[in-house]
C-alpha cells in the first residue's frame, strides 16, 4: 500500500449497546440518582475535603483544626476521645487511660468554646462524629455558637448520631437501643424545627466496613438503619419530607476498587427506591449524600509508605463513585495517631485528585463500564435480599435484638481473615512481596497524663463558677423527661449546658432512667477453620494446641479482652473465632473493663494467658495497672500478650513491663497461636 | 413489575435541561470539558466505541536500569523486590549483568542504541540465545523527533538494518518504537497519538523498502501523565490507530504498549508526591490495557534501596489489592468518547501526515514543526 491510501481508511467503530439492568438509564440529579445526588457532581464544585481529626485538648484541636483550614481544607470534622463517647467526664476513674487519646476530651460547653475558638460557626460546616452521648455534645456546639454570636438556624454539618451501627459494631453506645432511639427522634424533631441547615444523623456503614462487612453487607444494613430511622421519625409525628432531606450516609471505602464505585451508586438507587414508599413529595427526600472514610483496617503497619497508595487509590473510588465528602487516612494509621507529616500527607491526596487528575471534569466517569454496571446491579440484587431478610425480621433493631447482623459481620470478618492468613488474599508486604527492611517513622504521642490534669483542673473552676442550683435544676428536669416521656432532651440537655453542667453529669441524668446498656457478647466458631483447614501454618497450630494439651491436662485457656472505653471489637472477636477453632479454651471478656475486672475474671476462669486488645493508644497506662493487679491477686504467673495498634518504639517497654508477645496489625493469626503456644511450653520446661 | 418502575427513565437530553434549570446563570457550554482533541460534554452517553479488544493484560511490571554500576545486585534486589521484567537501557554488554539472574523466567528487555559501534551491538546480538522471553530493541529514529538530522538518520537507520540482519535470536525480535518522549514534547493528546502511529508507518515502511522481515510483535512504549480518565483513553487510543495501521499494512502481528512514567512528575521533588502521581498513572495504565508498566531509579531522589522497594509495591497493590484490569473500563462512556475522539482526531492528523509522505519526510523538509503548530 502507497502512504497516501490511509486517507481512504477509516477507524472502525461499534456500537456501544452498555449493559441492560434497568437502572443504566439513570442520571445525576433526578431520582433515583444513580450517577449522584447532584445534576452536574464536582463540574461546580469538587467534594469537600473533611478530615476526621481530634486528640489530646481542645486548645491543640481547634490549632490543628486551624493550620488544616489555612491549607486547604473546607470543613471540620471532629473526632472525640473515648471517654466522651462513652458520657464519662475526664476526672471519671474508668476513663482514666482514655482521656485525650483518640480524641478531644470535651467534658463542658467551655472545651467546646475553646474548640471552636476563631472558627466562624456560620460558616464553617462541622461534622462530629457522636452516637453515645449526642445529647451533651449537640448541647455544647449549639451553646457554643449561640455564645459565638451565631444564631443556631445558621449552623450547617452533620452529627452522626446513629445509634443503631453502635449496636452492631462500634459499640459506643450509652443507653440501651430503645432508649437510645428515643433521643434520635427527639434530635431529629429539634433539628427540623430550629437548625434546617444541620443533618441530624450520619447513617454508617464504615465502622460495619471496618468491622469486616463486605460490600453487600455494609450496604445492606446501613441502608436498613436508615428506614428505622425513617420510621422513627414518622412515629414522633414528622412528615417525610421534614427530615428526610437532611439525612446523609458514611461510607467505608476499601482496597476493592470498582466494588466500592459500585458500591456507592447501589446505595444511592436503593436509597431512593426505600424512601419513595413514603411518598415523598420533595425529590431532595430521595437524595443520598454521602461522606466517605478510606479504611483504616486496609493499611498496614509494615511499610506505611505503601499506605500512602492504598489510600490514594481508596480516595479514587470514592471520588469515582461520587463522594459529597471525605476523609483520607494516614499512612500511620495503623500504627499509631496521624501524626503531622502523615496527616499533612492524607490531605494532600485529596488536594492531588482535586488539582492533577481532571476527574472532576466529568460526572460518575466510569459509569456505563460494563464491569461496574453488572457490580452494581449485583450489589442492588444481593443488598435488597437483605434488606427484605431484616424487615422479614421485624426491622432493624429486630435483628439487632437477635444478634444477626453482628453475627453476619463477624462472620465476613472471620472469612476473610483466614484467607488473608491462607494467602489466598494478597497483602502486599504483609503475606506477599515482603520487604526484607523495616522503617520506623515518626509517630504522634499524647501525654495523656498532662491532657488528663488540663481537663480534670478546668472542670474543677467551671464547677466552682457555676449557679449549682440551676445546674441541679436543670438535671432534674432532664431526668424527668428522660422518665415520663415528655419534653424533648435535646432542648433540655441545651438548658442544661447553658448553665454548665458536664458531659458527665448529663449523660447520668438520663443514664438514671434509662440504664447504661451491657452487650452480651457471643462468638462464631467454624468460619475460620473452613477456610483454612489445609493451610501447613493453621494444622501446625493445632498440633502444638494438642501437644500442649498432652503436657498440661487441658487445653491452652486465653481470655481476650478489652479495657478501658475503646468498642472496636473486630480483632478480638477474629482472635477469638479463630483461636477457638485451632483448638483453644477461649473466653472473651465483657467490653469497656479496668485492668482490675479483667484479672478478677482471668483468675475466676483461670486461664493461662490474657490477650489485651488495644486500638485505642491506651496500652501503655493499662498494661502496668494490669500486672499489679494480677500480682495482688497472686496470679502474676498468668501470660499477657497485647495485640493491636501498637507502635513499634512501645514494644520493647511493654516487654520489659512483662508482656510475652505483641501482635501488631497484619499479625497472622495461627503463627500468632504457635508462638504464644511455643512460649508457654517453653515456660512449661524451664519450669520442670 | 420492573425493580425500578418506581422511577420515570430520563434520557439524557432531559438531563441537560435539568442541569440548565438548576444553573440558570450558566449554558451548556460552561460544562463542556474542552481539550485539543474534541469538546467531551459530560452529559452525552456515548452510542460509539473503538472497535478495539479490552482484555489487554498487564504482564511485566518492569524495572529500568540507565547505569552500568552495580547493575547485577541492582537487578537481583529489583528481582526479590517483585519485578518480572527488567529493561537495561544504553547498557554496554558485560557478562556478569546476569549472574544469577534467571533469565528463563523473567523478561529481559535490552534496548540498543542505533548510535552504538557495530561491535556493541553484536555483542548483545550474540547474547541470549536460550533465552525464552524478552526483546533485543532499538528504535532507529531515536531521538529523531526532536534533534533532526540527515546524516545522523542515515547512520541510525544503516545501524538498524545491520541489527536487524545479524540478530541470532528471532524470538527477541521486534519493531520497537519508543515514544516516550512525545508526551511531554508535543503536549497534545491528538499530535502525540498521531505522531506515534507516523513514527510506527515510518519503520514498517523501513522494514517493507529493504525487505526486513517484519516480527509479530510490535512494542510502543509511551509516557504518561496525572490526567487520570484522559491516560486511560489515550492507551486505547494507541492501540486503536497501531491496530488499524497494522491491517492496512496485512500485518498478523501483537500490540505491546509500555507506559512509563511522564518526566513532568519529576518537576516535583515531594515522594508522596511521587508515590501518588505513580499509583495515578499505574492506575491508568492498567484500566487503559498497557501490558507492561515502567519504574526506574530516576522516579526517587535518594539511592536508598527501601524507597525503591515502595515504588515496585505500587503496581503490585494495584494488581494484588485492587484487582483493576482493563476490560473494567470497558463502555465507560466518558472513556468511550474521549478515547474515540482522541483516536478520531489523531487518526486525520496522522492521515495528514501520510498524505505528505509520511512523519521523516515532514521533519527532512522543516514542515513538522509547522504541522505542530
Amino acid at each position: 500500500m502507497s502512504r497516501k491510501s490511509f486517507e481512504n481508511i477509516e477507524l472502525e467503530t461499534v456500537a456501544n449497546s452498555g449493559s441492560n439492568y434497568g437502572h443504566e438509564k439513570f442520571h445525576a440529579g433526578i431520582p433515583p440518582f444513580l450517577k449522584g445526588p447532584y445534576s452536574t457532581m464536582y463540574l461546580t464544585r469538587p467534594w469537600t475535603i473533611r478530615q476526621y481529626a481530634g486528640f489530646s485538648t481542645a486548645e491543640k484541636s481547634n490549632k490543628f483544626y486551624r493550620s488544616n483550614l489555612k491549607a486547604g481544607q473546607k470543613g471540620l470534622s471532629v473526632a472525640f476521645d473515648l471517654a466522651t463517647h462513652r458520657g464519662y467526664d475526664s476526672d471519671h476513674p474508668r476513663v482514666a487511660a482514655d482521656v485525650g487519646k483518640a480524641g478531644v476530651a470535651i467534658d463542658t460547653v467551655e472545651d467546646m468554646k475553646i474548640l471552636f475558638d476563631k472558627i466562624p460557626l456560620d460558616k464553617m460546616s462541622v461534622s462530629m462524629t457522636m452516637n453515645g452521648a449526642v445529647l451533651p455534645i449537640m448541647a455544647f456546639y449549639i451553646v457554643a455558637a449561640q455564645e459565638q454570636g451565631v444564631s443556631i438556624n445558621q449552623l450547617s454539618g452533620t452529627i452522626q448520631n446513629d445509634i443503631l451501627k453502635e449496636f452492631m459494631v462500634r459499640n459506643t453506645y450509652i443507653y440501651p437501643p430503645k432508649e437510645s432511639m428515643r433521643i434520635i427522634g427527639d434530635i431529629f424533631k429539634y433539628t427540623s424545627l430550629k437548625m434546617p441547615k444541620f443533618n441530624p444523623i450520619s447513617i454508617s456503614g464504615y465502622h460495619m466496613h471496618e468491622a469486616g462487612a463486605n460490600a453487600e453487607i455494609e450496604l445492606a444494613y446501613t441502608l436498613a438503619n436508615g428506614l428505622e430511622y425513617i420510621k422513627k421519625g414518622i412515629e414522633v409525628g414528622m412528615k417525610i419530607d421534614d427530615f428526610a432531606p437532611r439525612l446523609s450516609f458514611f461510607w467505608g471505602i476499601g482496597m476493592n476498587h470498582i466494588e466500592e464505585i459500585a458500591k456507592m451508586r447501589a446505595g444511592r438507587i436503593l436509597w431512593a427506591k426505600i424512601v419513595k414508599k413514603f411518598n415523598p413529595q420533595n425529590p431532595k427526600s430521595m437524595m443520598l449524600r454521602a461522606h466517605c472514610q478510606t479504611s483504616g483496617w486496609s493499611l498496614s503497619e509494615k511499610d506505611p509508605y505503601n499506605n500512602v497508595s492504598r489510600t490514594y487509590i481508596e480516595a479514587m473510588a470514592a471520588v469515582l463513585g461520587g463522594t459529597q465528602s471525605l476523609h483520607t487516612n494516614s499512612l500511620d494509621e495503623a500504627i499509631a495517631l496521624p501524626s503531622e507529616n502523615a496527616a499533612k500527607i492524607a490531605r494532600n491526596t485529596q488536594l492531588f485528585i482535586q488539582n492533577e487528575t481532571n476527574i472532576c471534569n466529568s460526572i460518575d466517569p466510569l459509569g456505563g463500564s460494563l464491569y461496574l454496571e453488572k457490580l452494581t446491579n449485583n450489589l442492588v440484587q444481593k443488598s435488597w435480599n437483605l434488606i427484605e431478610e431484616v424487615e422479614n425480621q421485624g426491622g432493624m433493631i429486630k435483628a439487632i435484638e437477635l444478634g444477626i447482623p453482628k453475627m453476619k459481620i463477624e462472620q465476613a470478618a472471620a472469612k476473610r481473615q483466614a484467607n488473608i492468613d491462607s494467602g489466598k488474599e494478597k497483602i502486599i508486604g504483609l503475606n506477599a512481596y515482603l520487604s526484607s527492611e523495616d522503617r520506623d517513622i515518626d509517630t504522634l504521642v499524647i501525654d495523656n497524663e498532662k491532657v488528663k490534669l488540663n481537663q480534670i483542673n478546668r472542670l474543677k473552676k467551671i464547677k466552682l463558677n457555676r449557679n449549682s442550683e440551676n445546674v441541679n435544676e436543670s438535671l432534674l428536669n432532664l431526668t424527668k423527661a428522660a422518665k415520663n416521656d415528655t419534653g424533648n432532651l435535646l432542648e433540655l440537655a441545651v438548658q442544661a449546658a447553658r448553665e454548665r453542667a458536664t458531659l458527665g453529669e448529663i449523660s447520668n441524668a438520663l443514664e438514671k432512667e434509662f440504664g447504661r446498656y451491657k452487650a452480651s457478647i457471643k462468638t462464631i466458631s467454624g468460619v475460620y477453620s473452613t477456610e483454612i483447614m489445609d493451610d501447613k501454618e493453621y494444622i501446625k497450630a493445632i498440633g502444638l494446641a494438642e501437644e500442649f494439651e498432652s503436657i498440661v491436662g487441658r487445653r491452652p485457656r486465653i481470655m481476650v479482652s478489652k479495657m478501658g472505653q475503646d468498642g472496636h471489637d473486630r480483632g478480638a472477636k477474629v482472635v477469638a473465632t479463630s483461636f477457638a477453632d485451632i483448638g483453644f479454651d477461649v473466653d472473651i471478656g465483657p467490653l469497656f473493663q479496668t485492668p482490675k475486672e479483667v484479672a478478677k475474671s482471668a483468675v475466676e476462669n483461670d486461664v493461662h494467658i490474657i490477650g489485651v486488645s488495644s486500638l485505642a493508644a491506651g496500652h501503655l497506662s493499662l498494661i502496668p495497672e494490669l500486672f499489679n493487679e494480677l500480682k495482688n491477686l497472686k496470679r502474676d504467673d498468668v501470660m499477657v500478650i497485647v495485640g493491636g495498634v501498637v507502635p513499634k518504639k512501645d514494644y520493647e517497654t511493654l516487654f520489659n513491663m512483662g508482656v510475652a508477645a505483641v501482635f501488631g496489625p497484619g499479625t497472622i493469626i495461627s503463627k500468632a497461636a504457635q508462638e504464644i503456644i511455643q512460649i508457654m511450653i517453653q515456660g512449661l520446661k524451664i519450669n520442670e | 413489575m420492573s425493580f425500578w418502575s418506581d422511577f420515570v427513565v430520563t434520557n439524557p437530553k432531559e438531563w441537560e435541561q435539568k442541569v440548565l434549570k438548576d444553573f440558570k446563570t450558566k449554558v451548556k457550554e460552561d460544562f463542556i470539558f474542552k481539550t485539543d482533541y474534541g469538546n467531551i460534554n459530560p452529559f452525552s452517553k456515548n452510542v460509539n466505541s473503538l472497535n478495539i479488544s479490552r482484555n489487554e493484560i498487564l504482564k511485566e511490571i518492569r524495572w529500568k536500569f540507565s547505569s552500568q554500576k552495580n547493575l547485577n545486585k541492582a537487578i537481583l534486589n529489583r528481582l526479590n523486590n517483585g519485578v518480572n521484567s527488567i529493561y537495561l537501557s544504553g547498557i554496554k554488554f558485560e557478562k556478569t549483568i546476569f549472574k544469577n539472574v534467571m533469565c528463563d523466567i523473567i523478561n529481559n528487555h535490552i534496548k540498543l542504541s542505533p548510535k552504538w559501534n557495530g561491535n556493541d551491538l553484536q555483542l548483545w546480538n550474540n547474547w541470549g540465545i536460550s533465552i525464552a522471553s524478552g526483546t533485543l530493541r532499538m528504535d532507529p529514529l531515536e531521538d529523531m523527533l526532536e534533534n533532526y538530522d540527515d546524516h545522523q538518520l542515515k547512520v541510525q537507520l544503516d545501524s538498524y538494518l545491520n541489527f536487524k540482519k545479524t540478530l541470532n535470536n528471532p524470538n527477541l525480535n521486534c519493531i520497537y518504537v519508543d515514544c516516550t518522549s512525545h508526551e511531554s514534547y508535543l503536549n497534545n493528546y491528538g499530535l502525540e497519538i498521531a505522531v506515534t502511529a507516523a513514527h510506527l508507518n515510518e519503520i514498517i515502511e523501513f522494514h517493507k523498502s529493504k525487505k526486513i522481515e517484519i516480527p509479530p510483535r510490535f512494542i510502543v512504549s509511551i509516557a504518561i501523565n496525572n490526567s487520570y480518565l484522559e491516560s486511560v483513553s489515550k492507551i486505547i487510543a494507541i492501540r486503536t490507530l497501531i491496530h488499524r495501521i497494522s491491517n492496512a499494512h496485512q500485518l498478523n502481528i501483537n500490540i505491546e504498549i509500555e507506559t512509563v512514567i511522564s518526566p513532568e512528575i519529576l518537576q516535583n521533588k515531594e515522594f508522596d508526591f511521587r508515590l501518588m502521581s505513580i499509583t495515578s498513572i499505574g492506575m491508568a495504565s492498567l484500566l487503559g490495557g498497557a501490558n507492561s508498566f515502567e519504574l526506574s531509579d530516576d522516579l526517587i531522589e535518594s539511592n536508598d534501596e527501601y524507597w525503591k522497594k515502595i515504588i515496585v509495591n505500587i503496581p503490585l497493590i494495584l494488581t494484588e489489592e485492587s484487582y483493576l484490569n482493563n476490560h473494567m473500563s470497558e463502555g465507560a462512556h466518558v472513556i468511550e468518547e474521549m478515547a474515540s475522539k482522541m483516536a478520531h482526531k489523531s487518526w486525520s492528523l496522522f492521515k495528514s501526515i501520510e498524505t505528505q509522505n509520511g512523519l521523516l519526510q515532514l521533519l527532512k523538509t522543516n514542515q513538522f514543526s509547522n504541522f505542530i503548530k
